[in-house]
């Protein structure tokens, strides 16, 4: 089997990334001043990779958002450079 | 004021499951413990109690306490087989309860529902009456409409009432006038008030938390009643005392009045022994994990006390029950003992969340099960013995749990067997550690810092790779870790909870009046507490910055409160936020919203004996067990728990079996055995 399909280190991963964007949606939540963050959870948080591909998502997230945060990354990263 | 001595006193604690009741015993004067099982018998639990007591070989009559901890509460709202309910609540709020919160959890579910009322619309009355939000009268109540809501309710045959009427958190003047007429009108009908039930603004959640505790309220305080009077039918004059989702325990006639609390009852136990046992061996930071046959459950104790949520949703957030009452914050996953291991339409390897249970159980189980299991894993690897599982009362079927990893995962993945069989526990390992960051780094606590407590049936079994895989340098196995709840109950003190909502800018707040409102709480606990003479208080408010909506418990002192000290509470509350969330804001202002009392009665403090001092620990047997090299097992010498004495160390790679559980210990893990009997496990590795 070759590493790259490792189905193990596939599965770690695959738990792994998703609770990155839900720990980082539940503070989004709980830090929030606006109604249509803390109780709608009308946002999304993600993993988005340089290139502006998602890696992961909260569960729940507003799907729409996801779409934007490529662009946002991909515009970023072209005003202020890899480094910032 | 220290806890008393316990004097002897032969204390019992029945922890009833779903499969099995537990009972463990302390007969301190003797200094032995006595254990029972029996299966659980849902139609008849009390008998249930009573044949447990039987088998331990107890008197019922010497028993002095017995601590009682059952899934009657929330078997009742979960199968929803509680009494025919009846709402009362303010004119123009009739709806309040079935149109709930108006945001979108799930908004990709296309089977989504809301929650499902417990109190259909047309069992739902409302009665002329209105309170301002600073509770003062607006509408003077209508007598004479309660009397109508009470004679349709009656004509229906409603045998529970909930009345939630707007504010009646800040007065509950007109709710106690109605509960009055409806005991008049409507005799053995059972009340539940909200502000006798949650003194908390928020409208859903207060009627949801009010009519649950309605709902079951006929069942469950008649099962409380009924114990009572099953036990002093064998002869027991003792305390009973309920365990609640608070983590400490309660009078019967609390319990009967306040069901509700007992709802998520099942997991403290654990916790609290989890805490208690730390405490003991010096090290006050724990993290409680312990794994059963469907789940595995974390929860973080800091300086000896669990974390505490302010409340919780039954059946989850999305479509549950809202239940606004503190309990032990907990958080599962679904990886148990009976986990199946499957893939999925891609080819990646999946374990659970579906589990095979009790029945039909893992394969090597011979109860008809086909899929392979994180129990058959272990088996496959040696790690758990087939010859003397249960004291080898049940034998495993080997065979049967390798050719079902070989011809479910393996083959299909085109894999050696006990490869399959490691990588079905990595993966379990990876979901459960999940489980443990979630208590820990995600509230802002290194999980390095903390030491693991393993409990359940397997939880020995996986924890030493739990805790490398999170860098927890230390593991304890406790005493009688497949009975690690009893054992718990045996330790929990009586514990009340209160809140009142108190609201306003933090820095301009009449201390006053706030001194007062705890000044009430703990007059009302007073009345419900058993052992009051070493009660302890904890005061906590809600804080949060104006604008927001979540809120952080602060911990204040009574003086902090009567000095009006709002300077020193808010830079207790920014430096909360900074460590719960990276980041404050000390020029923002502060508002108060909600003040809690906590009051702890502490029980009896039990003395324990301790284990036998011995040399060297000899081996019972040497096995083949396959440790981290999947292709190639390790004959390793395998320990019977019973006879390791105190100050032996054992070095992995070794397993140490005991009735129940299993321990296994890696290459470079150190495990030594203290005087009270735990295993400390030095994890190799992890620091």
């Amino acid at each position: 089997m070759s590493k790259a399909l490792d189905p193990v280190t596939l599965e770690v991963i695959r738990n792994a990334l998703p609770a990155v964007a839900n720990e980082m949606a539940a503070d989004l939540q709980r830090t929030s001043y606006n109604m249509m963050i803390y109780e709608v959870r009308d946002y999304c948080t993600s993993l988005v990779n340089p290139k502006g591909e998602l890696i992961s998502q909260n569960v729940g997230g507003v799907s729409h958002f996801v779409a934007d945060l490529g662009i946002i990354i991909v515009d970023g990263m072209k005003r202020y450079g890899e480094k910032g | 004021m220290g806890p008393e001595a316990a004097l002897g006193m032969i204390v019992v604690a029945i922890d009833i499951g779903g499969t099995f009741t537990d009972l463990i015993g302390f007969d301190e004067a003797a200094g032995r413990f006595v254990e029972a099982k029996s299966l659980t018998t849902p139609a008849q639990l009390g008998q249930g109690i009573i044949d447990c007591i039987r088998k331990s070989g107890l008197n019922a009559s010497t028993i002095d306490e017995l601590i009682h901890g059952s899934t009657t509460a929330i078997n009742t709202l979960i199968e929803r087989k509680g009494a025919k309910t009846g709402l009362i609540v303010t004119r123009g709020t009739r709806d309040v309860y079935i149109i709930g919160r108006g945001n979108r959890p799930e908004a990709y579910n296309l089977l989504f529902h809301k929650h499902r009322p417990l109190v259909p619309r047309q069992y739902t009355r409302e009665v002329d009456e209105r309170l301002l939000a600073s509770g003062e009268i607006y509408r003077k109540l209508d007598r004479s409409t309660v009397e109508d809501a009470c004679r349709t309710l009656k004509a229906e045959g409603v045998e529970a009432v909930a009345i939630c009427f707007l504010h009646s958190y800040v007065n509950p003047e007109h709710e106690r006038a109605a509960g009055e007429i409806v005991r008049k009108q409507m005799p053995g009908t059972y009340l539940s008030m909200s502000h006798e039930i949650l003194r908390e603004y928020r409208e859903f959640e207060r009627i949801s938390t009010t009519v649950v505790n309605a709902y079951i309220g006929p069942k469950v305080g008649g099962y409380v009643k009924g114990l009572k009077d099953d036990l002093a039918k064998v002869g027991f004059r003792g305390n009973l005392s309920i365990m609640r989702s608070n983590g400490g325990v309660m009078t019967p006639e609390v319990a009967t009045d306040r069901p509700v609390a007992m709802m998520e009852s099942g997991p403290v136990g654990g916790i609290i022994a989890s805490a208690r046992v730390g405490q003991a061996l010096g090290f006050p930071n724990v993290i409680s994990f312990d794994m059963g046959g469907t789940t595995a459950k974390a929860s973080l104790i800091r300086d000896g006390e669990p974390t505490m949520a302010p409340g919780y949703y039954v059946g989850g957030y999305a479509s549950g029950h809202p239940v606004m009452l503190p309990m032990i914050d907990v958080v599962e996953v679904g990886a148990g003992g009976g986990s199946i291991a499957w893939i999925d339409d891609i080819g990646a390897l999946k374990v659970g969340p579906h589990s095979a249970g009790a029945d039909p159980g893992p394969i090597c189980y011979r109860g008809g099960g086909t899929e392979p299991t994180i129990t058959d894993a272990n088996v496959v690897l040696g790690r758990l013995d087939p010859d003397h599982f249960l004291g080898g009362q049940m034998k495993l079927d080997a065979e049967g749990a390798a050719r079902g990893v070989a011809e479910k995962i393996a083959r299909p993945l085109k894999m050696e067997t006990t490869a399959a069989a490691q990588a079905i526990l990595d993966i379990a390992i990876s979901k459960m550690s999940l489980a443990v960051r979630e208590v820990s780094v995600e509230k802002g606590y290194d999980p390095r810092d903390f030491t693991l407590v393993a409990s359940g049936g397997a939880g020995p079994l996986h924890i030493t790779a739990i805790a490398r895989e999170l860098h927890i340098p230390r593991v304890i196995v406790p005493l009688f870790p497949s009975h690690f709840s009893a054992l718990g109950m045996l330790l929990a003190d009586e514990r009340h909870d209160f809140i009142r909502t108190f609201y306003g800018d933090l820095s301009g707040i009449d201390f006053k009046a706030a001194v007062q409102v705890h000044d009430e709480m703990v007059r009302e606990a007073s009345g419900a507490l058993r052992h009051a003479a070493n009660a302890q208080r904890q005061i906590h408010l809600d804080l949060r910055y104006v604008g927001q909506e979540f809120t952080l418990q602060v911990p204040v002192t009574l003086d902090q409160l009567k000095a009006g000290d709002h300077r020193t509470i808010r830079k207790a509350f920014d430096a909360l936020y900074e460590h719960r969330y990276a980041h404050h804001s000390p020029d923002e202002p502060v508002e108060m919203v909600n003040v809690r009392l906590a009051v702890i009665g502490q029980r009896p403090r039990l003395k324990f004996p301790s284990v036998q001092r011995g040399a060297a620990p000899k081996p019972a047997r040497e096995r083949e067990v396959y440790f981290i090299d999947a292709r190639k097992p390790v004959r390793c010498p395998v320990y019977d728990r019973p006879s390791l004495s105190d100050g032996m160390t054992i070095e992995g790679p070794a397993i140490i079996q005991e009735h129940g559980t299993t321990t296994t210990l890696f290459k470079g893990d150190v495990c030594r055995v203290v005087p009270s009997g735990e295993l400390v496990i030095d994890v190799g590795g992890a620091a």
